[in-house]
Order: C-alpha cells, then sequence, then structure tokens
C-alpha cells in the first residue's frame, strides 16, 4: 500500500503554499483539487477571448516574501505592481493613491496641507505597528488556556514585552485594534475623501462598517505588505503576467520541482479514519488515498461539517464549529467591453487607473452598507471595486476591447424575505452597472457580456461556505488564539494527523498563504521533516 | 498675608458625587477642605427635581447599584440620612406578547423562563455564573489606583495578571479568553434562544454607550459594569431620590469640616513654577491650597481650567482624542395615577422594568441612532420611583422614570422639530405595555444628550466623562499620562469620573484620587 507523507484538500492559496513548504521540507506531498485548476483567482473567459479572474477582483493580496521565499519567480513568475487605484466620489472628486511617497504626498496636498504633512506620521505609525505584529502572524498560536510550563513562559514574556512598552506606545496600540476606522482616521486626518478612500481600501471585503469598533485594525492591511506592496494606504494592485492562472501555475511548477503532485478534478469525499485518526482521503470516484497527514485547505465547517461523521468528532465539537461565523459578503461581477471604459473622474493617462477604481460612499454611507448587510436586505449603496486588468496585460481581451473584474461589497448570503431570484440578481447587476456607469458614461453601452456570481454561487463553484472568502469572519474573538476557536489555533485537530490548513486558522486572511504555511511548519514537525519555512 | 477663609489644605472644583465624596475622605484625613459648585446645586445630573409642582424624581440616574459599602461605611452615609425606599430592586424584561420575565438566578423567577426555553433557564444559571467568574478577576482592579504603563511597576503589575490568570481553571480561562474580544450580540446569540431575554441582556450591557451590540469591546465593557457592581450595595433606589444621595453626601462633608460653596464657577487654576497653588473663580475670587483636585471633565479640566500652554502638546493631543460620546436620554413623566402595565404582579410594579424585546430591536435602535435617528421602536430602561417611594408625588399620583438608550446626540435635520416626536415615540412604545399611560400623563420633560452636556458639563451627553471602552480603561483612563490621578502640575489631581474607574454611581474617583493626594503630600 503505497503511502505519502501528506495530502493537502483544496488547492487554494493556503493549500499550495502548505503543499509548496512541505515539498521544500522533503516530504512526498499531493494536492487533491475539486475542480479543473487551482482556485486561487482562477480565470475563465466571460465571453470567447476575455480572459479575468472567476472569484476575485486581482491578486492583490499576494506577498511579495511569500513570492521570494518560494522562488516563484524561479518557476515563471512575473508580477507587475501597480499603484493602490483611486476612489471616485459621488461629487465627481476623485483620491488616488501611489507607491511613490512624493506623489502621494501631492496628491494628498490637494485635500489639505495637513493631511500631506500628517500621512508621513501615519504612514509610519502604521509600519510600526505591522513591524510589531509580524512575528505574530508567522508563529504558530499556542493555546493560551492551556496549562503548562512553556505556555506560562510564553505568558510572562509577553507580559515583559508589555511593561517594556512605553505608554503612550500601548496606548496607540490599543486605540488600532479597538477603535473605529473612522475614530482612529480622524486622529490624523481632516479631509472626508481621504479618509474615505482609506477606509475604502481597507474594508473591502470585510464585515465590518468604518463605524465599527475594532474596524481601525484593518487598516494595517494595505501596509502588510511593506517591502513593495503599500501604496499610499492601499494595497498595490498586482497583476501576474500571462494571465490570473500564472500563479497557480507557478506554485504547482515549485511543488513539482520539489518531489510533490497536484492532481485537479478530484473531489475528496471522507476521510479516512482508523481507531480516530486521519489515515488518508477516499475520492468521489471511490478511490483511497493513504497519508501520515492530511491537511485541509477548506473552511473549518466544510472541513467538519462535510469531510467527517459526525458522530467521529468529540462531543460539543460540531456545535463549536457551527458557531464559528462565516458570513459572505462579497459578490463578483464579470465584464466584456467592447472598448476602453472612460473615467472623465480621473485625469486622462494617469496611472492610478490602472491599480482599479473604487466607487466608495463616504464613511456614513459605508457604515449603513454594512448595517443592511446584516440586516440581510438587498444592497442599496454597496461599495464597488472594479480592475481593468487588460489596460495593462494586452493578451486578456481582443485588441482594442477590455475586462472589467468587479466586486460588490455588502451582498448577503441569504435574503431577509425570501430567496436571490433571478430579478433581484439583475436588480444587483443593474444597480453595479449604473453606478459604474455614474462615472464612466457610456458604459452600458459598451459591455458584451456580463456574469454576476452572488455568494451562494461562490460557495456552490469553490465550496467556500456562504461564499465567505475569509474563511471566517474576522472579529477579534476569531482572531489570533481565538481563530477557529482557543484549544484549536495551532493548526492541529481533535483527529489526530488532520491539520487545518486554510483561512480558518490563524492568521486568516490577513497574509495570503499564512496560514498554510504554518500548518506546513507543525506538520513538518510532527513528521519529523527539516523544519519547513515559515514566509510571513 | 493670606486671609484665613481664602487658604485651605485642598480645594475640590465640582460638587458631583465624585467631587463631594474626594472632598469627604479628604476632610475625614484631617485636610481643610473648600468644595467649588459652578450651579446653584450639588450633584450635577444626579439631583431630584420637580417635573411640575409637587411631582419630584430623580434628574438623571435613578438607580443606586455600584456604591461600594466601603464608601457608604466610610461616609457613614446612613448617619447622614441615606434611606433607601427599596433595595435590591429586581429586574423585569417586558414581553409585549405574553410573559414578563424577572431577571434573576432565583428558581422561583427562572421557571418563568423555563416556561419558554428550559435550555435557556440552564443556560442563564451558566452564563451568569460565567460572567461573574470573569468579573470577579476584574473587579480587584477597580479598588486601587491603576499602575503606571512604562514605568517600573509595569513589569511586576503585567505579570502579577499573569500570575492570577492561572489560579483559573482550563475551562475559565479558555471561557475569558474568547468572551473577552467579543460583542455582546453573537455572545447573547450564541447562549441564547429567547428574544426577550436577549434583548435584555443586551440593553443591561449597553445602556449608557454609544456601541451597538454587534460591536468588539461590549463583552468587556459589560464584565467592567458587572465588576463595578459586584462591590455595590445591590440595586437600590434612595428615599427622596437621588437627590437625597447627594445631600447625604453633603452631610458627610461638611461634617468632616468641608466648606461648600455652590454658584462658584472656578475659572481657572493658579499655577506657579508648574506647581499648583489654587484656584480663580468666575467672580475673581482667588482662593489657595497646596492640593486641586477637579472633578471635572479631564479635558475640561487641563485645557480648560489649567490652560493647554500648560501642559505638553502630545498630552494636549491625546487629550482631545479622548472620545467622550452619549447616547442615552431622560424621560421624566408626572402621571395622575399608576398606569396598568398588562401581565405585572402588583408587587412588581416597583421593580426596573427594561424594554427591549429583542436583540434586534437593539441592533435596529443602535443603527437609526448612527444616522441621527432615534429608534422606531426605542430600548428603554423605566422605573416607577414613587411606587416605593411616595414622598415623591401626591397621594396616588406616581412619576415616571425613563432612559431611553441610543438617542443620537445630534438629530438629523436638528432635535428643535423631533423632541416632542421622540416623546410620542416613547409613549407609543410604552402604551403597547401600559394602554392607559398617555391618558394619566401631566407632565414631562426630556433631556438629551445635549441637555446633559449643557446642563451638567458632560461633554458629548456622556455620563462618564469618557466612553468606557479598552482604550479609556484601567491604565488608559483618561490618558496613560493622567492615569493615577496625578498631573503633571504638582498638587492638581483628577477626581471625577473621566478618572478611573469610571463613571457610574460608585465615588470611587473620588476615593482614589483624595488617596493618591493624601499619600504625595505625606510623601512630600
Amino acid at each position: 500500500m503505497q503511502r505519502r507523507d501528506a495530502i493537502v484538500i483544496g488547492g487554494g492559496l493556503n493549500g499550495l503554499t502548505a503543499a509548496a513548504c512541505l515539498a521544500r521540507a522533503g516530504a512526498d506531498v499531493l494536492v487533491l483539487e475539486r475542480n479543473a485548476t487551482p482556485g486561487i483567482a482562477a480565470g475563465y473567459e466571460v465571453a470567447p477571448g476575455f480572459r479575468l479572474p472567476r472569484y476575485s477582483l486581482g491578486t492583490s493580496n499576494l506577498p511579495a516574501r511569500l513570492v521570494a521565499d518560494l522562488e516563484l519567480t524561479k518557476y515563471g513568475l512575473r508580477l507587475l505592481r501597480l499603484d493602490g487605484g483611486v476612489s471616485l466620489f459621488p461629487n465627481g472628486s476623485s483620491h488616488a493613491s501611489y507607491r511613490d511617497g512624493v506623489i502621494h504626498r501631492r496628491e494628498l496636498s490637494r485635500f489639505s496641507l495637513r493631511d500631506a504633512d500628517n500621512w508621513t506620521r501615519y504612514r509610519r505609525d502604521m509600519l510600526a505597528a505591522v513591524h510589531r505584529l509580524r512575528p505574530l502572524l508567522s508563529r504558530v498560536m499556542s493555546d493560551p488556556s492551556r496549562r503548562s510550563f512553556a505556555n506560562l513562559r510564553r505568558l510572562l514574556s509577553a507580559a515583559d514585552a508589555l511593561a517594556a512598552m512605553r505608554a503612550n506606545e500601548l496606548h496607540d496600540m490599543t486605540r488600532l485594534w479597538t477603535l473605529s476606522a473612522a475614530d482612529f482616521l480622524a486622529g490624523y486626518f481632516e479631509t472626508e475623501e481621504v479618509k474615505t478612500h482609506l477606509a475604502a481600501a481597507a474594508l473591502a471585503g470585510a464585515t465590518l462598517g468604518p463605524y465599527a469598533p475594532s474596524s481601525a485594525r484593518f487598516l494595517l492591511r494595505p501596509f502588510m505588505d511593506e517591502t513593495v506592496g503599500a501604496s499610499g494606504g492601499a494595497p498595490a494592485t498586482v497583476i501576474p503576467v500571462g494571465g490570473p492562472e500564472a500563479i497557480a501555475a507557478a506554485f504547482v511548477a515549485d511543488i513539482k520541482a520539489h518531489g510533490g503532485e497536484v492532481r485537479t478534478e478530484a473531489e475528496v469525499t471522507d476521510i479516512v479514519l482508523r481507531r480516530g485518526e486521519a489515515r488518508g482521503v477516499a475520492l468521489a470516484n471511490g478511490e483511497e488515498i493513504y497519508a501520515r497527514a492530511v491537511l485541509s485547505d477548506l473552511d473549518l465547517k466544510r472541513t467538519f461539517l462535510a469531510l467527517f461523521p459526525w458522530k467521529e468528532l468529540p462531543e460539543g465539537f460540531v456545535e463549536r464549529v457551527g458557531r464559528f461565523r462565516m458570513r459572505g459578503i462579497t459578490a463578483k461581477v464579470n465584464i466584456a467591453l467592447d472598448a476602453p471604459p472612460l473615467f472623465p473622474g480621473v485625469a486622462e493617462g494617469c496611472p492610478a487607473l490602472l491599480g482599479g477604481i473604487r466607487l466608495a460612499n463616504a464613511l456614513g454611507g459605508m457604515d449603513r452598507a454594512i448595517d443592511d448587510w446584516r440586516d440581510r436586505l438587498p444592497p442599496r449603496m454597496p461599495m464597488v471595486e472594479a480592475l481593468i486588468p487588460s489596460l495593462v496585460d494586452r493578451s486578456l481581451a481582443p485588441e482594442g476591447k477590455h475586462v472589467m473584474s468587479v466586486c460588490v461589497h455588502g451582498v448577503p448570503e441569504t435574503l431577509h424575505d425570501g430567496p436571490w431570484t433571478a430579478e433581484r440578481r439583475d436588480d444587483l447587476t443593474d444597480l453595479v452597472v449604473t453606478r459604474l456607469a455614474e462615472q464612466s458614461p457610456g458604459l452600458r453601452d459598451r459591455i458584451l457580456a456580463l456574469e454576476t456570481l452572488i455568494p451562494a454561487d461562490i460557495e456552490a463553484e469553490i465550496g467556500l461556505t456562504s461564499g465567505d472568502f475569509a474563511q471566517g469572519e474576522e472579529t477579534l474573538d476569531q482572531m489570533f488564539f481565538n481563530r477557529p476557536f482557543a484549544g484549536m489555533s495551532g493548526h492541529e485537530t481533535p483527529i489526530r494527523n488532520f491539520y487545518l490548513c486554510s483561512a480558518s486558522g490563524h492568521p486568516g486572511s490577513l497574509v495570503a498563504g499564512g496560514a498554510g504555511a504554518n500548518a506546513a511548519a507543525v506538520v513538518a514537525a510532527a513528521l519529523g521533516k527539516r523544519g519547513a519555512h515559515a514566509p510571513a | 498675608m493670606l486671609l484665613p477663609d481664602r487658604s485651605f489644605d485642598a480645594i475640590v472644583i465640582g460638587g458631583g458625587h465624585n467631587g463631594l465624596v474626594a472632598a469627604a475622605y479628604l476632610g475625614k484625613a484631617g485636610r481643610r477642605v473648600l468644595l467649588l459648585e459652578a450651579s446653584p446645586n450639588l450633584g450635577g445630573p444626579l439631583a431630584t427635581a420637580e417635573i411640575t409642582p409637587d411631582y419630584r424624581v430623580s434628574t438623571g440616574a435613578h438607580l443606586i447599584d455600584m456604591l461600594p459599602r466601603r464608601v457608604e461605611k466610610d461616609l457613614k452615609l446612613a448617619k447622614h440620612g441615606l434611606r433607601y425606599a427599596a433595595r435590591y430592586v429586581p429586574t423585569i424584561a417586558l414581553n409585549p406578547t405574553n410573559g414578563h420575565l424577572v431577571l434573576s438566578r432565583r428558581k422561583r423567577d427562572l421557571e418563568l423562563l423555563r416556561k419558554k426555553s428550559p435550555r435557556d433557564a440552564d443556560a442563564y444559571l451558566a452564563f451568569t455564573k460565567r460572567m461573574r467568574s470573569h468579573a470577579a478577576l476584574l473587579s480587584p482592579f477597580l479598588d486601587e489606583t491603576p499602575f503606571a504603563l512604562g514605568g517600573e511597576g509595569a513589569r511586576a503589575a503585567f505579570r502579577k495578571i499573569v500570575w492570577r490568570s492561572q489560579r483559573l481553571n482550563a475551562a475559565s480561562r479558555e471561557a475569558l479568553l474568547h468572551d473577552l474580544p467579543g460583542s455582546i450580540g453573537d455572545l447573547l446569540d450564541d447562549t441564547f434562544e429567547t428574544s426577550i431575554l436577549k434583548g435584555a441582556l443586551a440593553l443591561e450591557a449597553l445602556l449608557g454607550t454609544v456601541a451597538g451590540p454587534f460591536d468588539a469591546g461590549t463583552v468587556l465593557r459589560s464584565i467592567y459594569r458587572k465588576a463595578q457592581r459586584l462591590a455595590g450595595i445591590g440595586t437600590s433606589m434612595p428615599e427622596g431620590g437621588m437627590g437625597a444621595f447627594i445631600d447625604a453626601l453633603a452631610a458627610a462633608a461638611m461634617d468632616m469640616g468641608v466648606a461648600i460653596r455652590t454658584s462658584s464657577p472656578v475659572a481657572r487654576i493658579l499655577v506657579e513654577d508648574d506647581i499648583a497653588v489654587g484656584v480663580e473663580t468666575a467672580a475673581g475670587e482667588i482662593f489657595h491650597a497646596p492640593l486641586v483636585l477637579s472633578s471635572a471633565h479631564p479635558r475640561a479640566t487641563m485645557i480648560g481650567l489649567l490652560g493647554a500652554n500648560r501642559i505638553d502638546a502630545g498630552l494636549a493631543a491625546r487629550l482631545s482624542r479622548a472620545s467622550t460620546r452619549g447616547a442615552t436620554a431622560k424621560l421624566n413623566l408626572a402621571l395622575s395615577g399608576l398606569p396598568t402595565i398588562q401581565g405585572l404582579a402588583p408587587a412588581e410594579y416597583g421593580a426596573r422594568l427594561i424594554v427591549a424585546p429583542s436583540l434586534a430591536d437593539v441592533q435596529e435602535a443602535y443603527a437609526q441612532s448612527k444616522q441621527g435617528l432615534f429608534a422606531s421602536n426605542p430600548v428603554m430602561e423605566v422605573t416607577i420611583p414613587s411606587v416605593a417611594d411616595p414622598t415623591l408625588a401626591p397621594p396616588s399620583h406616581h412619576v415616571m422614570s425613563i432612559l431611553i438608550q441610543y438617542v443620537p446626540y445630534e438629530a438629523a435635520g436638528g432635535w428643535a422639530d423631533s423632541r416632542d416626536r421622540l416623546i410620542d415615540r416613547v409613549i407609543e412604545t410604552l402604551s403597547i405595555y401600559a394602554p392607559d399611560l398617555k391618558s394619566r400623563i401631566i407632565a414631562g420633560e426630556l433631556l438629551l444628550p445635549a441637555d446633559l452636556e449643557r446642563k451638567f458639563g458632560l461633554p458629548g451627553g456622556d455620563w462618564h466623562h469618557g466612553e468606557l471602552r479598552a482604550d479609556q480603561l484601567l491604565m488608559h483612563r483618561p490618558v496613560p499620562a493622567l492615569a493615577q490621578y496625578r498631573t503633571p502640575i504638582a498638587g492638581l489631581y483628577l477626581c471625577g469620573a473621566g478618572s478611573h474607574p469610571g463613571g457610574g454611581v460608585t465615588g470611587m474617583a473620588g476615593r482614589l484620587a483624595a488617596k493618591a493626594a493624601l499619600a504625595e503630600r505625606r510623601r512630600a
């Protein structure tokens, strides 16, 4: 009987990262992907000859360190890093993010000299906070509720680290982690456009509005990739050369080069259990594959509620999994255009447009959109992000034509008063096109093809429970040692030899691939391999 | 030469309950103390005032539940006239459809809940036990001056917290780590299924805050309030309203030799070489003392009375960023008789009545307040103090005191047109429970957050002189540099609700500030 070292269920970014790390550590690893292509930014044709990522806006959160550590460039990956996009406001004004600090300050000074001055302080404070946070993200979380000598030592050293901080430093850190984005930004900036732009870039896809306490920490997100990723407070937009599949292709090449294997159209239906231990997986076609360790890149709920017979799980466990909050909030609209879209609100030739646009409501409107979502109302004024990757990569659309990748945030998975009927989907699509057309006159007439995917479609196609891209809401009670919940934050699960490597584990979606790398380190240690590298 | 009646050992600015408590403790320690209050009356929002002649009610807060037994005893408040019309006032969640719910761990009361949901009755016992255990961990910190961050004591203090946490068993520790960062709404949703129970517990946790039920930090706040209650005397109603409590405090202070002057607003704090030497009133009178304690809002004290030029720019900026917002209004009604609340037993009319039928109602009220609207279905805490205390109204007549949660500081379109609509809305909502309420109303008085600000110097209408949230609690309150009550100006101390442990009728900020001031003087 052939037995692998490790099987990874699901070829999402975390699954591929875990596999790449394990393969590098010398493990014989097999990735099993249900769909025809691994999941991240899977490309597709919205119309013949028009290619774009089917589920995601782009790939803006692929950390440069991950690319470097896994030597993905060696396997053919080339990334174009662009500016962080431009926010377009209903009153016709706009505010853009630039990677070049001088240009970005000049952009800010169009609104307020004071804001331009404070930008330096803001950026410095955010980078300092990221610096402090980073070691926590690449660390496997211990369970602080468990009593052990090692744990006590960790807690005491954490206490000492807090004590060593200056009073105001600790106060500022507390503010960043507990305040609302609106309150936090008000401590730096006076202009509504500036604050809205920063909040919109950071809170896109989050389940907290800018007035919600603890939403300020999302402002760190654009600064996570501090070397190359930050672009004036928005995440730099990243476009892979060769289309959306180029990233997955590089991962697959990397895994293969290190002796691993990636199999597509291989749907895992069950975990093979012997005496309560995971021994392998069973595929939809009846095949069983055995391994010393099984990692799941599926979210917590799908992993445990779909792959296991519930009676094999410890008492109370299914209920805890059930309580893990997952709610989709983002819909995707894919558009083929027969001419380049015009945005009169942005100066012609402005490079910021390449990084995408955001139709941002004022802070109050953003907040209301989240309240509506919470009440499961059909969106009225959702936040809309749009990227036109064909402006940069001409191979994505026929000559003179373009593709537009659109994310709509604030779309509930289910509606309070009934199903998502065809009519309601059309209303959503129409709302999005109308909002885009307000900034881009004539857009409607340029549309050749268009497709809308609501959270339920995303769940059906790529298995994310409720269509939640974060694989679990990132509220403070579902982060760090509480992710997915206390006692399971170390990627190990109640089932021996079975590990969680998806973003349902620490550090969630905060660092793309982070959970995969952390889980790989745990598994490599368990397999006795020479320590997987944990990029962060 | 200094005139003897112009020179004191200590001056206390502000005659709210914290100012009075601070003055009394200083007097008790043998200091000659002068207390200066700006308005003609002591107590600020803690007062008993007439709604209309012969109908008296507590202006702001209407119950005492966090006053530490120790303060009550130290200041001999009973001797100085404090009587309670009611002790251990029960809390009842009013149900618009069927069966009100008494929130209590008593078997008899739990049966009511068990009828709705046997699961919830068990969960209620576990939940209250769990919150109590969290609160017990916090409560020692409420009884002491916060330690200074970044200082020598910080390492020992943080380590002490770790050691304390080791005493908990694994389950309690896990529960604490899970609960602490979360929202009360999520926690209640995870724990209970009965909507009336969830609504009432949410309101209890959120009353007096601007945060919504699903906001992070609301469990922390709830635990904090619970910890304050642990040391308190139990929910009580002073005979004669909250003004009587203030009268007793004032009597205690005067008994300890404190000189009290009302209608004497302080214009500035006098400083020589970064040392406080006294105060000057708006009328130009000058009083000298080596100790000045201010119970005014920290920002009003440090920037208004002292002057921003006397403190460093960083501290001034931090103070100006400190958040002080209120979303709780008060409606007081004079009634020609006791309204009939359907389904409420006669003995229960004296209870604290909660009107928050579900979490969704609480969330909706919050969402509307963010848009500058008051709720379509307001959530409220209601008492009828005259049931237990007939001195408040003419025979068989009554007064009703209503705290309305989530009333925005600024109304969309301005408050001028909205005041009456808010009153109507509140009365309509209460009429669901008491259909004859409307016919019994003789007079009413509404205090919006902005009224509280204007009348009592509570910026933003915040009852607590600064929101009770993680960045403004304990060693962060009001800002780290001022968390030990002392200020960069030697001899000047903060003693109001803006300091640890914050608002609520506890007097603890006054007590701890007096203690800190006395300790420092001894050392000097």
